[in-house]
């Protein structure tokens, strides 16, 4: 399965029915755009400089086999969009589980939760400090998660981490297909000098951190802006956490 | 940059063992060892309580690492993290036991705001006596909700309990 088109299929494909449901009229998540879009496009900045400085370093890169040929700068427009779609696709996820499932299962654990993955990210990325992609993942998933945990405080933890759960089965399939489970080659190769080698099926052990920043980053802005911008008129639509 | 590095080592150190106390004490006193931490939630005059233990037992970990690694062999860097976990007793020492709880009679003139709200959050989590249901598990570390508005020590030992 070679085709130059397999990695902006895998991104429409992630993107399109999120999109498609976001008009719902019982939850209608395009009513929250003006919190989510700006908090996906500023992670979105953050992810895609990261990226580039990656790519030029060699940690990661890209087969143009499985790529359109259009670039932004030294990056795919696939990956640029990567950035765009996921979290598109994710906050999406987010917002419609608050909303069909009331019950915040994860909250009474969540400081544990959160607890052994601060130690956890933060000894990794001290140990592994030669390894770019490993220490840099772990040091901004540690830092982040005690920002929230002694910073930010939200009451949103435990949803997130619930939904973080549901949303690894479309990340195994999506980063499997990325990293080579189904093609002869992988779109997106790493340089294994660079991680700590260990990997579940073909995916390195970061991306599961690395794809949780990716989720977490705009969940946090989006809120910030919910909680910060003026309230408009229409009470009754519930928050972005469905509460 | 030996030194700095130490330095570095301890002030990471002491900021962990927050996080440790703040950990057991939540997850741990709180949890199975509540038989001893209700000592400490029981209004008595007694110099000693069974909570006393926990200090003894934090300890351990820094008295390990001083006598191992000054006697038996040298590392600069792991001193350091005794040194961490040595600073953070005394500072709980100081702040829990003395300030707050008035286990001796020893108050400070003046009081920084900070220092206000970590007493007060810890009086609030006196507030309850019981396993569970309390808040603030935090000792140096408060959140800014737990600022009272105008902060005033308890005149006797009994009320700090």
């Amino acid at each position: 399965m070679t085709s130059k088109y397999f990695y902006l299929a895998l991104n429409v494909v992630a993107f399109v029915i999120p999109f498609v449901f976001s008009f719902h009229p019982k939850a209608n998540f395009s009513k929250k755009w003006k919190f989510v879009l700006p908090a996906i496009f500023v992670s979105g900045i953050f992810f895609v400089g990261w990226d580039m400085l990656f790519t030029r370093a060699g940690v990661w890169g890209f087969n143009p086999a499985h790529l359109t040929g259009i670039y932004f700068f030294n990056l795919p427009g696939e990956e640029v969009l990567f950035f765009f779609c996921i979290p598109y696709a994710c906050l999406f996820t987010y917002f419609a589980l608050n909303h069909l499932i009331k019950k915040d299962y994860f909250f009474p654990h969540h400081e544990l939760i959160s607890s052994f993955l601060i130690v956890v990210t933060l000894m990794a990325g001290i140990y592994f400090l030669d390894r770019a992609y490993t220490s840099a993942t772990a040091l901004l998933t540690g830092f982040f998660l005690s920002f929230h945990m002694i910073k930010v405080r939200p009451r949103y933890m435990g949803r997130f981490y619930f939904t973080y759960l549901i949303l690894l089965v479309p990340f195994l399939v999506i980063n499997s297909a990325l990293t080579g489970a189904f093609t002869a080659e992988p779109v997106v190769w790493y340089d294994d000098a660079e991680n700590c080698g260990v990997r579940i099926f073909t995916i390195p052990i970061e991306d599961f951190f690395y794809g949780m920043m990716v989720v977490l980053i705009p969940v946090f802005f989006a809120h910030e802006l919910e909680e910060r911008l003026p309230k408009t008129k229409s009470p009754s639509t519930t928050g972005l956490s469905g509460i | 940059m030996v030194v700095f590095l130490c330095a570095l080592i301890a002030i990471s150190t002491f900021l962990f063992w927050e996080f440790v106390a703040w950990f057991t004490h939540k997850f741990i006193m709180h949890g199975i060892l509540w038989t001893w931490h209700k000592s400490h939630h029981t209004v008595h005059d007694h110099i000693l309580e069974k909570n006393d233990l926990f200090a003894l037992i934090f300890s351990l970990p820094s008295i390990g690492l001083f006598y191992y690694f000054s006697v038996v062999t040298y590392n600069a860097y792991v001193l350091a993290v005794a040194l961490g976990i040595f600073l953070y007793g005394v500072f709980y020492v100081i702040f829990h036991d003395i300030i707050v709880h008035q286990r001796l009679r020893w108050k400070p003139l003046r009081t920084s705001k900070y220092l206000q709200r970590m007493i007060h959050a810890h009086y609030v989590h006196h507030s309850r006596h019981t396993k569970d249901g309390c808040e603030a598990f935090g000792f140096l570390f408060a959140p800014r909700k737990y600022s009272p508005g105008r902060f005033v020590f308890k005149k006797l030992r009994s009320q700090t309990q």
